[in-house]
């Protein structure tokens, strides 16, 4: 059953440039994008700064107002059925912003809570549990102001969860979290999704991705490359594998050698040594290639690998430049 | 029953987040007493019903206008930029009735600083503060917050559509303070000035608690000052309820809920 139905969706952005003589300018931030989300499902949405992904979570938070397409959550249009949508949803957008800082948490998520029509009895046992879920339990009476990033976004994820919300929105919600604290995060979204709840996230850390998303849509430029499980989009590049060379003493020459013979190749240099990636669905091609433009004593390290979410990701957004 | 919660939970919210504000706090102790100062050495050689107009009711509805009108602009353009107010337009409660309560919280302090700033003048300049009809007097309080609280409530819908709310406040904080015949009478205008200061409850608000105070002789005229201040207060009243209608779709639609 599809919780979160997305067609044709279309969102345009209508700027101004210049001061005297000033031209309107339509940006195309979705270009008609379609995907649906099933009831208790994790939703990954990736792709670069600028994809579309933070647009399509605000039309599908009620925020923005699509310019075009149909969009439906929990079967309800967010374009004039909004008002049965917000009290069964919630979000949170990453970083330290969304909250009075000059308040409690307590304080917080109990104006939330009152913005959502929750009665005082379950909000207090409501509040008490998830100041203890996300271990705030003991801090719960400060001023916010006096938290680290990493309390402020963790009670960023008790507001978003005040509702006890069916969908769930996350907009890089593990930015800027010190690895344990992102751990913690990450066991959080998974319990969520355990108790039910659908979810839709987004993020940069492919990982992440890997470890979370029961399936990911790919964006690029407001339009979605692919969906698929991170296993099945892992498979569509199953035969590639990324051979990683460690170099020594590489010439000018030889640089330029190696780049006009390889076209989908990371190069990195650090004092004497080189590193290359290649993707490949043949190493002994590529190796051959190699030892005519190198010696082998120049050879440092070479190993091998399966193409992981992010080499996905990477191949995806560069489009299909295997040599 | 819930709408009635969210409006004293966000007063009592308002209450708490403002007066932790130096700045608020500034504005509320320190100001009307600088306006206060100002005011009195103007008028201090005018008689006491003068002294009672400009500098009493001047000063108070000076900081009043200021507590209200300016805090409630800067509100949203505080919320917009710590990132609350994207949670509180989209949520399951009505954004009019979180603004509502937001706006009483602020009349809540305006009048505890007019109250104080009425205190300062009558005990620092011995100021005789006399009210020849009480019972009028307390309705035209009554009137004159209501006025500012329905003009507050329109002008947060729009500063809602704008980034510049901010801008747009200051720009018309101290206008209404010359306009609206707080620091001197309307008359001293130009004619054209006069017609906009007629469409703004402050001058009526003002004119109606002068004559409570100094004695009314006509009292068809006092009639007629509140039944107009009244109907002003409809008007905004049904503007804000437009307004805020009009801004959930324009808001979503320009997206300016945010700060970027």
């Amino acid at each position: 059953m599809s919780v979160v139905e997305v067609s044709n969706l279309k969102r345009n952005y209508k700027t101004h440039i210049g001061v005297f003589r000033r031209k309107k300018k339509i940006t195309e931030a979705l270009k008609g994008i379609d995907f649906s989300i099933n009831k208790g499902e994790i939703f990954g949405l990736l792709g670069p700064n600028g994809a579309g992904k933070t647009t399509t979570i605000k039309i599908l938070t009620t925020l923005l107002l699509p310019t075009n397409g149909n969009v439906r959550v929990l079967g309800y249009n967010v374009d004039g059925e909004e008002d049965k949508i917000r009290n069964r949803i919630n979000f949170i957008f990453g970083g330290e912003r969304s909250l009075y800082w000059r308040l409690s948490a307590r304080d917080n998520l109990r104006y939330f809570a009152d913005l959502h029509k929750i009665t005082k009895k379950i909000r207090e046992a409501r509040i008490n549990s998830l100041l203890k879920i996300v271990g705030l339990e003991n801090r719960g009476d400060e001023k916010v102001e006096t938290y680290s990033k990493g309390m402020k976004q963790r009670l960023q994820i008790a507001r978003g969860l005040i509702n006890d919300p069916e969908v769930l929105f996350l907009d890089e919600p593990t930015i800027g979290l010190d690895p344990v604290a992102a751990k913690e995060l990450r066991h959080l979204i998974l319990r969520l999704k355990n108790e039910g709840k659908t979810i839709l996230l987004t993020t940069h850390y492919m990982q992440e991705a890997d470890e979370l998303c029961d399936r990911i849509a790919f964006i690029n430029n407001g339009e979605i490359l692919r969906i698929g499980t991170p296993e099945d989009i892992k498979g569509s590049i199953e035969k590639m594998r990324i051979l990683s060379i460690c170099l020594q003493n590489v010439s000018n020459e030889q640089m330029k050698n190696v780049k006009e013979k390889f076209k989908n190749i990371k190069i990195n240099n650090k004092e004497n040594t080189t590193n290359i990636n290649i993707e490949t669905g043949d190493i002994f091609l590529v190796l051959n290639k190699l030892s005519e433009v190198f010696e082998e004593y120049q050879f440092l390290t070479i190993n091998t690998r399966q193409a992981t979410l992010e080499d996905a990701y990477i191949h995806l957004l560069q489009g299909d430049k295997h040599e | 029953m819930s709408n009635i919660i969210v409006f004293f939970v966000s007063s009592t919210l308002q209450i708490k987040q403002t007066f932790s504000r130096n700045m608020f706090r500034f504005m509320m102790l320190v100001q009307p007493i600088i306006f206060g100062t100002v005011l009195y050495l103007m008028f201090k050689n005018s008689s006491n019903d003068d002294l009672v107009a400009h500098v009493i009711f001047g000063t108070g509805l000076i900081t009043i206008w200021g507590t209200i009108v300016f805090s409630s602009a800067s509100d949203i353009e505080r919320e917009r930029r710590i990132g609350t107010l994207k949670y509180i337009s989209c949520a399951p409660v009505k954004f009019i009735v979180v603004m509502s309560g937001k706006i009483f919280g602020n009349i809540i302090l305006g009048l505890l600083s007019m109250v104080y700033s009425t205190l300062f003048i009558i005990f620092v300049f011995k100021v005789q503060f006399h009210i020849a009809h009480p019972f009028y007097f307390i309705f035209g309080m009554i009137l004159t917050i209501t006025s500012f609280m329905a003009i507050s409530l329109m002008f947060s819908a729009l500063l809602t559509l704008s980034r510049q709310a901010r801008v747009f406040m200051n720009a018309l904080d101290y206008p209404i303070y010359i306009i609206c015949g707080l620091v001197f009478p309307i008359d001293m205008l130009p004619q054209f000035l006069r017609y906009i200061s007629y469409l703004l409850s402050p001058t009526w608000a003002n004119e109606i608690l002068k004559l409570t105070a100094r004695g009314i002789t006509n009292y068809n005229d006092f009639y007629q000052k509140l039944i107009i201040l009244t109907l002003i207060i409809v008007v905004y009243y049904i503007l804000s309820i437009i307004f805020f209608k009009l801004i959930d779709k324009k808001a979503r639609f320009d997206g300016t809920l945010e700060v970027i």
